[in-house]
């Protein structure tokens, strides 16, 4: 358990992992993946392991690496009964959860994830839904540590796409027929551009206090109104582009400009000198128009006074 | 001895009116997507979108059809100012909004058959129509497309330039409807030219002031379907 100790410590101090350390779990990593990788796998010449077993259990090395949990130890979560070959019998039924590193957040996240919509499903078919079904902890990576935002958006829309664009999947979990996402959503303009731009979760989740909620609302109270985008006090602000609003630095005087360096979103990303510039020239030719007018009538008036 | 003199054919007027239509309907609809504000809409931004969208599209197809008649019925040369008339025209009409038209001076031009526009009209009429219509519908066409716009243009999105430009011919537009409609009452009376562009006749008795209106602007462009004389 000391290993897990570990984990927690370090779950809890972010990026203060010492080199050294980084250094000697990616050696530790490497014995791992020597076998669960794909490259590992073709190597593979020891007549002990089978390797039909194993090709449908590998691992993403680079993808791993980028991951949030790259610098934690594969038999932090795999206990440490992995680490000889062939695997301990005991070890397979055991893998540390979630909450076992990370305590404090979760216990809030998994309130809210308890409130979901999903989560009927979830205690009906226990293992059916949980934490690892959207997070697969050999991958995931926290959307504000993406280096653009469409890539975070490709990422946590891929999670929920896993079953609402897949029968096989939905099927598993309910009876009803997978309502098709096009039709759904058909009041929305352009719903590829939009998927692309934003999540899911945008929408069908309330508009978070502090990070992302897990609480996925029913169908009747989603975000149906377009002004939560588009408009100056996008809610954009405190979901997708939250992480980056604390560092905004108005672009020549684009409102909203932390979202304008990803996507142009009518009626948030406008430029308050050209408006301001605009609204000035548009009140100086009414007003112009409307004195010329005003003293032609005046002018006309005294006409026709003079001649009578 | 009232005079009345056919000027602008059944075509034209129809275009013009629907295009104005179109023009305001998009200039609200615009205005309001622009500035979007969930507390005071003008218009709600799901409806103000289609209401943009249809006139857009509608617009662009009437633009086609008016390029079409326009070149067709050689209307297109009212547009072009004689060189030799530029300076001396402007002048005139300048004098004339400055301080003519306070004292009752008769429009410095009228309108004929052979030639409809003082040079101030040739000169707008010819950038909005040639110039700023094209620009703002292949802008406009082109934001039905925002996924073939580049992802990113010196670090931002790449479909800001195209959104500004829109924007910004969309709001000359504005200006131009705003000084255009108020030029309208700047004929021979002021309701003449909305007269005109109605009916099609242009009243050349003028009911009040005293000198007939100088003719010798009259060039001998080609003349247009209309000129029947009443
Ligand atoms: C010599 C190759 C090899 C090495 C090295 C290896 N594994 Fe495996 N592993 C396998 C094979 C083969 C299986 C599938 C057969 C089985 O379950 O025993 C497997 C299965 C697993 C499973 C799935 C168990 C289950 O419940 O089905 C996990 C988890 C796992 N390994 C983790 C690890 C970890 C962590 C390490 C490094 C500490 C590691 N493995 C090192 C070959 C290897
Ligand atoms: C943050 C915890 C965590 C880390 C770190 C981790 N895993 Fe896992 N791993 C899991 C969980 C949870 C599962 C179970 C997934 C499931 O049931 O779908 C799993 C499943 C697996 C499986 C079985 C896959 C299958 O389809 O049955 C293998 C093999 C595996 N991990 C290997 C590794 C290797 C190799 C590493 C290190 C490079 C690693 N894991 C690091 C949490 C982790
Ligand atoms: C063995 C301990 C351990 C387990 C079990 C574990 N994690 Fe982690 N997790 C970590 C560590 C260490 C970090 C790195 C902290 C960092 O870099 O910010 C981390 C980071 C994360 C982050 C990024 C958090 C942030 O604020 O940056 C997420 C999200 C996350 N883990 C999700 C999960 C999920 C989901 C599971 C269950 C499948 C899980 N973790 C299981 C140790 C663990
Ligand atoms: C239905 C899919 C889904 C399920 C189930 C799910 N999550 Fe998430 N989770 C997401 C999405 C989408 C995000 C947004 C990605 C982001 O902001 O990093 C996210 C983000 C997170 C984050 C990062 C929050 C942040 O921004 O700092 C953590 C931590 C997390 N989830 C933990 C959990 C835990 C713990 C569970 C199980 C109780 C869980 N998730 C279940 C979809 C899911
Ligand atoms: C593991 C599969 C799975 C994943 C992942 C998943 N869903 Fe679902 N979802 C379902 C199923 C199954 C239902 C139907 C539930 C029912 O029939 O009661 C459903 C229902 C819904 C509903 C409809 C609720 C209602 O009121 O009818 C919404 C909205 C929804 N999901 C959104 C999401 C979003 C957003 C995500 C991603 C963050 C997501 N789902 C991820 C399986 C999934
Ligand atoms: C712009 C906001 C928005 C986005 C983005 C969005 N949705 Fe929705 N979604 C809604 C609204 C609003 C409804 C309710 C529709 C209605 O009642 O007409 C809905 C309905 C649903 C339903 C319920 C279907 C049913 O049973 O009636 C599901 C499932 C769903 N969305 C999944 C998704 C998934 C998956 C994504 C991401 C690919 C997504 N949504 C993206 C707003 C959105
Ligand atoms: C969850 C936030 C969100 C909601 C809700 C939303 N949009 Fe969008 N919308 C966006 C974003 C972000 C983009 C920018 C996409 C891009 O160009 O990258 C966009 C783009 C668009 C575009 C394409 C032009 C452009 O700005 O790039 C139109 C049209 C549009 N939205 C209309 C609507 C309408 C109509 C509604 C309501 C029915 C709506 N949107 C609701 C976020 C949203
Ligand atoms: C933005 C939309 C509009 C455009 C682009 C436009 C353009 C034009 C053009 C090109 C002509 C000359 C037609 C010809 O070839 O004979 C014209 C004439 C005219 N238009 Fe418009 N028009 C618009 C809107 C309006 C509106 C809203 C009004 C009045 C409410 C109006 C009033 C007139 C009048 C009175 C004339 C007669 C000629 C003149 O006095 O200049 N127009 N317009």
């Amino acid at each position: 358990m000391v290993l897990i100790g570990g984990g927690s410590a370090a779950a809890q101090t972010a990026t203060k992992v010492e080199p050294a350390e980084i250094e000697r779990i990616r050696r530790a990593n490497a014995q791992c993946l020597d076998c669960h990788s794909e490259a590992g796998l073709n190597a593979i010449t020891r007549p002990d392991v089978n390797k039909a077993d194993l090709a449908g259990r590998l691992v993403d090395p680079e993808a791993f690496l980028k991951s949030n949990h790259a610098n934690v130890e594969c038999v932090a979560c795999h206990v440490t009964g992995f680490k000889e070959f062939p695997h301990a019998e005991a070890a397979k039924q055991q893998i540390n959860n979630c909450d076992e590193c990370h305590t404090r957040q979760f216990l809030r996240i998994e309130d809210q994830f308890l409130k979901s919509v999903h989560a009927k499903k979830a205690e009906e078919q226990p293992g059916s839904f949980t934490c690892i079904t959207c997070h697969d902890p050999h991958v995931f990576l926290k959307a504000s540590h993406f280096s653009t935002t469409r890539q975070a958006v490709r990422q946590d829309n891929a999670m929920c796409l896993q079953c609402h664009a897949s029968d096989e999947r939905f099927a598993q979990l309910s009876k009803a027929p997978l309502p098709d996402l096009q039709k759904i959503h058909a009041w929305l303009p352009n719903t590829p551009l939009h998927w692309a731009a934003v999540r899911c979760v945008e929408c069908h989740t309330p508009v978070p206090q502090s990070i992302l909620s897990h609480e996925i609302l029913p169908a009747e109270r989603a975000e149906k109104n377009c002004v939560a985008c588009h408009s100056v006090n996008s809610t954009l602000r405190v979901r997708l582009y939250r992480h980056l609003v604390e560092e905004e630095r108005e672009t020549v005087g684009f409102i909203n400009s932390v979202i304008l360096n990803e996507a142009y979103v009518i009626g948030a990303t406008r430029n308050r000198y050209l408006d301001m510039a605009f609204g000035l020239v548009a009140a100086v030719v009414v007003g112009g128009i409307a004195l010329h007018g005003l003293a032609r009538f005046v002018a006309g008036l005294k006409r026709r006074r003079r001649d009578g | 001895m009232a005079s009345r003199v056919y000027i602008i054919p059944l075509w034209l007027r129809l275009w013009h009116w629907t295009n104005a239509a179109l023009m305001i309907l998009l200039m609200a609809s615009g205005f309001s997507l622009h500035f979007s504000d969930p507390d005071l809409p003008l218009i709600r931004f799901d409806i103000a979108r289609t209401i943009h969208n249809v006139s857009g599209i509608a617009l662009t197809v009437l633009y086609m059809a008016y390029l079409v008649w326009n070149t067709v019925s050689g209307n297109w040369r009212q547009y072009v100012p004689a060189a030799s008339e530029l300076i001396s025209g402007l002048n005139a009409q300048n004098a004339y909004v400055a301080s003519g038209i306070f004292k009752g001076a008769p429009p410095p031009t009228v309108p004929t058959p052979e030639k409809k526009f003082n040079v101030l009209q040739q000169a707008t009429y010819l950038l909005v129509m040639y110039v700023a219509m094209p620009f703002l519908i292949v802008t406009g066409i082109a934001f039905f497309f925002p996924e073939l716009a580049p992802e990113q243009l010196f670090g931002m999105d790449g479909l800001l330039p195209l959104a500004v430009a829109h924007y910004v011919i969309g709001f000359l537009l504005t200006l131009f409807l705003l000084g255009h409609i108020y030029m309208g009452t700047m004929g021979t009376t002021a309701l003449a030219g909305f007269k005109m562009m109605i009916t099609g006749w242009h009243d050349e008795h003028p009911g009040h002031a005293g000198q007939p209106p100088d003719r010798t602007g009259a060039s001998p462009t080609s003349p247009t379907e209309g000129g029947k004389r009443a």
